[in-house]
């Protein structure tokens, strides 16, 4: 079974770990053993976590790339040889990924980014942090696809949410992105090691094609070195890996499926963090490091005897439009807090007719409960 | 049947390359390294980028072949290799391909000294996309983008390989099939980066712009403007030639 | 007493460049004068006798589209 309840290979219990630190231990504890990046803030301290976990169980390749594709390139090749592949980058360093990401896709290579967010665009404010990437990470290549973003809001989930992003990812077949920003991977707060955590692995066929036109489910996946000639491209292909540039019917049905094993099994993959939602008039809706202020926001105001509540998305992509509408049924309005020009707020707007309010935040400062408190009081 | 056919795809034969392209004999040349060094089809692991070169070894060759993006088959092939020391990690790729957008990796994968073999089927432009300059394009060279003649200098792709670290570094033409299949092998057997600069013929867009567009013809041209490194007293005889052998 | 050679042509996978032709050192091809139904003149090797198996063309055709074996026991035979 792909499925398998393991006991952690680093000390459990609990620890004061920086987000950094904390998202690399979850990843190795995933089985992460091939890690690949280059140097950019506020996403470094993850390459020396890595490091330390390599060297003291003697496991596991670190390598440096020449550059951010590079990188990529590496951990994808590493990858179809049936090791659990992770680099991590910033939005300057994520920008250079981009070509390669598509590759990812469109091969269906499991494998693990992590974005520590700062502020851009370009180099930006390097040690400041932001949430501009919410929508680069779901577009940023071309053509139609489906990609799971992860979006922790603390240390405890940078863990959690590094052992999720691999099993999401081996399921799926999908590049699988964690996207934190500076101000959590710098945070230090205490994390709880488990004793046993759950993981899946890839389903290893050596007699299965490598690709897919199944529109509801991933397929299993040979590796190199099966002995069955593999034909792995990024161009429109057949199951078999036959290139296929013409046909439209072909490029439609991988498409179809890029989408579907995904679309599909969106309510496994979709996760919410959810307070006061059944008798709320009025909702807090945010993710990461906002929802943090958001959450505090909420208490706040309920205090005050306000019906408020508190709406987290802990998977940002693929978002759950349906759920999301019946969720927000009898919700008059929506305050949504972010570190950009309002990513979510435009998605929410998009899914629903309830009013939607950004609360957003164009300079580096994390936002403050307060500031969320007199945005909703002006506004109810 | 020969036995380097059982490296060959036949099934996607007749090939996707226009008559009388190098590339092809450059496809046997490999193979045939392949089977004299009697390799196991199953450790090896053939990466290739974008462009008519790509598609040597994918779909052509008949082992694991990932066929990645334009440029970024080196840095592909180092995680392949990183990850399974044990496998024979072979990339081809183009003069674009490997010198112009994957320069970067080329030149680091030769200074960690990685052991690749990497074969760049040099055929002095960009054939897929139309015959545009590349980085070895000649100096004077008429391409669709330099229709004047070109006025940038080429790499010597070869020299800049070897000095960045590479273990073992050659440059033969397809007219050179015996010593081109040789060098492969040597390329293959040595550890470490090896690089083989395998020059090629693209009949319809350089050969045509600036050689002549005759398949046999081209190749003779190869031949008689080759001169070895070993044979080289003064700089004079090399002047405008392809300077061939071991570096 | 002289080695003989057999060669075969593969007309599906031939696309006519004629480097087999010119290459080689004994004039062993002719082009046939008709277009087959791909299109191409073929070649064939009309002078097969005067092949000394040097695999010039075998080696530098492209297209994979001719194989020159040895006939065994031809000493023999002549
Ligand atoms: C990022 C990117 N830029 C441009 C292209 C278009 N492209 C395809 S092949 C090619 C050049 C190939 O030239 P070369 O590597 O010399 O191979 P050849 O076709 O000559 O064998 C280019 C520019 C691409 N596929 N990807
Ligand atoms: S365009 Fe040039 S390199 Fe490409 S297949 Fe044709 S002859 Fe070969
Ligand atoms: S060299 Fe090959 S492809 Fe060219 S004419 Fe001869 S048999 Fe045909
Ligand atoms: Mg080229």
């Amino acid at each position: 079974m792909p499925w398998n309840r393991i006991k952690v290979p680093i000390k459990s219990g609990r620890f004061l770990l920086q987000g950094d630190e904390a998202v690399a231990d979850g990843a190795f504890c995933a089985g992460m053993r091939f890690y690949a990046g280059y140097p950019i803030t506020p996403a470094s301290e993850i390459i020396t976590r890595v490091q330390d976990r390599f060297e003291e169980s003697n496991e596991g390749v670190y390598f440096q790339g020449e550059d951010e594709i590079a990188s990529i390139a590496a951990c994808i090749g590493a990858s179809w040889t049936g090791t659990k592949a992770m680099t991590a980058t910033s939005g300057p360093g994520f920008d250079l990924m981009v070509e390669n990401l598509g590759y990812a896709i469109f091969t269906e290579t499991p494998m693990v980014i992590v974005d520590v967010q700062r502020a851009g665009p370009s180099t930006g404010q390097a040690a400041r942090p932001s949430q501009g990437d919410y929508h680069q990470v779901r577009y940023a290549t071309h053509g139609d696809y489906e990609i799971i973003v992860l979006s922790p809001w603390s240390c405890q989930e940078l863990f959690e949410f590094g052992v999720r992003a691999f099993n999401l990812s081996e399921r799926y077949r999908v590049p699988t992105i964690v996207l934190t920003d500076e101000a959590i991977a710098h945070l230090r707060e205490p994390v709880e090691i488990p004793e046993e955590i759950d993981v899946f692995d890839r389903e290893h066929d050596p007699e299965a094609p490598p690709f897919s036109f199944d529109e509801v489910d991933a397929s299993p996946m040979p590796l190199l070195g099966d002995g069955k000639a593999l034909l792995v491209t990024g161009s429109t292909h057949t199951e078999w890996g036959k290139r296929v540039t013409q046909d439209p019917e072909v490029h439609r049905k991988i498409v179809k499926h890029l989408i579907g094993k995904i679309s599909n099994h969106i309510s496994d993959i979709f996760e919410t963090h959810e307070e006061f939602i059944e008798d709320a008039d009025f909702v807090i809706a945010s993710y990461g490091i906002s929802a943090r202020s958001g959450f505090e926001a909420m208490n706040r105001l309920r205090k005050k005897r306000i019906k408020i509540g508190f709406f987290r998305l802990k998977v940002i992509w693929p978002i759950w439009e349906k759920y999301i509408i019946q969720r927000f049924s009898n919700v008059k309005k929506v305050f949504v807090p972010e570190m950009n020009m309002g990513h979510l707020s435009s998605e929410l707007k998009r899914i629903l007719n309830c009013e939607i309010i950004p609360v957003t935040e164009l300079g580096t400062n994390v936002i403050l409960p307060e500031e969320i408190v007199k945005v909703v009081e002006e506004n109810l | 049947m020969k036995t380097y056919m059982e490296w060959i795809r036949t099934e996607f034969f007749p090939t996707a390359f226009c008559p009388g392209c190098g590339h092809g004999i450059i496809l046997r040349a490999i193979a045939k390294a392949c089977d004299e060094l009697e390799l196991d089809r199953d450790n090896v692991v053939f990466v290739s980028g974008i462009g008519c070169s790509g598609w040597i070894p994918s779909p052509y060759i008949k082992a694991d072949s990932i066929h990645t993006t334009h440029g970024r088959a080196i840095a592909f092939a180092t995680g392949v290799k990183l990850a399974r020391p044990d496998f024979t990690v072979i990339v081809v790729g183009g003069d674009g391909d490997l010198a112009s957008i994957g320069g970067n990796h080329l030149i680091h994968a030769a200074r960690r000294n990685i052991d690749i073999t990497c074969i760049m089927a040099d055929n002095n432009n960009y054939g897929m996309t139309g015959g545009q300059y590349s980085p070895t394009t000649p100096k004077g060279s008429k391409t669709s983008t330099s229709r004047k003649g070109l006025s940038e200098a080429p790499f010597d792709v070869a020299k800049l390989v070897k000095s960045a670290g590479a273990s073992f570094v050659a440059r033969y033409t397809v007219a050179h099939f015996p010593q081109l299949v040789n060098s492969i092998k040597k390329a293959i057997s040595t550890e470490g980066f090896s690089f083989v600069q395998a020059i090629s013929t693209c009949p319809t867009h350089f050969g045509r712009r600036n050689v002549t567009q005759d398949p046999y013809e081209f190749i003779d041209y190869l031949k008689r403007n080759s001169v070895n490194i070993k044979n080289i007293t003064s700089s004079a005889e090399s002047m405008g030639k392809i300077i061939i052998g071991e570096f | 007493m002289k080695k003989r050679f057999d060669i075969e042509i593969n007309h599906d996978w031939c696309k006519a460049c004629y480097i087999c032709v010119k290459v080689c050192p004994r004039s062993v091809f002719d082009i046939a004068e008709k277009e087959s139904h791909r299109g191409f003149k073929e070649v064939t090797p009309a002078r097969i006798d005067d092949c000394i198996g040097c695999l010039m063309c075998e080696n530098l055709c492209p297209d994979f589209a001719i194989e020159v074996e040895e006939i065994e026991n031809a000493v023999e035979q002549n």
